[in-house]
């Protein structure tokens, strides 16, 4: 760039630098997450699994206005499909996401990966609602419950969005319970023996054993 | 003030065009590209890697004023599209008014290369944009 051009980038660049302000993309958005780390209805922080939907909650920061009227456009419409306020992730890669007022004008935007998932994490949702990654056998009192949710993984990376998901326990010891949200359940110990939980997603399957036992078992 | 000032002035106007300028006001996310280079005597090129978007600021180039009644197009929507965008009004530098800003929001679509072309009150000015 020539001197003049110089000149004239530090007159207009630096006043608009000193007095602008802002945060994200435009600064204008965020995406409110209040469902807590463990759901699988996560919002952006971190990539969509491909097959699965996010129907992320936008809070706007514009002074002196409400929440506009407004729909979500794509940029690249063979990574993600945006429709009806929900997106979809449909290949691995990137894209914009755009928050478009109803009549047409961008307000904030965000770009946003989405990933193949490779496994399915189990885990374990604490009584802070906190969830701790099980695997392999658990252990349970007879009557005793245990909630647990399923989270898609690509290479080990938790991706975020809701998919289709299908809970089977095979053998009578334990039982599932719905909890009314997609990709969490409610495990039963009903008696002693051995029971195997499979839980299907975007054709991955993750699979636990359940050894449920008596109390007077473990007390000898 | 000296006579030789606004003819320097109105020479130096008539080489650059007098157009609207753009400033980026965002950035593009990690590991991919969105780069533009300002060339006040020539058109702007602007590098941006499909799917991303880049927000700018329009601008009078001698006022620094926000480009009057601007509209913006790209010769092929197929590869980069630009839509108007909001940006919250500031303070003008010297703190005592409050000013409305001019800004869109260009998003590469696909791989290849288009022409958008800016025009405001201050004159129109055409910026290569190439997807990558």
């Amino acid at each position: 760039m020539s001197r003049l051009g110089w000149l004239a980038w530090f007159g207009w660049c630096l006043p608009i630098a000193l007095t602008g302000c802002g945060y994200g993309a435009i600064g204008q958005a965020a995406v409110v997450d209040d469902k807590g780390a463990d759901s699988v209805r996560s919002s952006f922080d971190r990539p969509i699994a491909v097959g699965a939907v996010v129907r992320p909650e936008i809070r706007y920061s514009l002074r002196g206005a409400g929440a506009p009227a407004m729909h979500y456009e794509v940029a690249d419409e063979s990574v993600l499909a945006a429709d009806d306020g929900t997106i979809r992730g449909k290949a691995p890669g990137l894209t914009s996401l755009l928050l478009v007022s109803d009549d047409g004008v961008v307000l904030d935007f965000f770009h946003l990966w989405v990933k193949e998932p490779t496994s399915i994490a189990l885990g374990r949702i604490a009584a802070d609602d906190k969830r701790i990654e099980i695997g392999g056998r658990v252990d349970l009192l007879r009557g005793e419950t245990m909630r647990l949710t399923a989270t898609l993984r690509g290479e080990g990376q938790d991706l975020g969005g809701e998919a289709d998901d299908r809970w089977k326990m095979e053998g009578r010891a334990a039982q599932i319970l719905e909890e009314g949200q997609s990709g969490r359940r409610r495990i039963v110990a009903v008696e002693p023996g051995k029971s195997v939980l499979e839980v299907r997603m975007l054709d991955r399957i993750a699979k636990l054993e359940i050894q449920v036992v008596d109390a007077k078992e473990v007390v000898r | 003030m000296k006579p030789v000032f606004p003819f320097a002035a109105a020479l130096l106007s008539m080489l650059t065009g007098c157009g609207p300028s753009l400033f980026a006001v965002s950035t593009p996310p990690p590991t991919r590209s969105g780069a533009h280079d300002i060339d006040i005597f020539d058109e702007d090129r602007i590098k941006l890697s499909q799917g991303v978007a880049l927000a700018f600021d329009c601008v009078d180039t001698w006022t620094g004023n926000p480009c009057g009644a601007a509209s913006l197009q790209t010769e092929n929507k197929k590869i980069a599209h630009v839509y108007p965008a909001f940006l919250e009004r500031q303070k003008s530098p010297w703190g005592t008014t409050v000013e409305p800003r001019s800004a869109f929001v260009l998003t590469g679509i696909a791989r290849g290369e288009t022409v958008m072309t800016v025009v405001s009150d201050s004159g129109t000015r055409s910026v290569v944009i190439t997807v990558e």
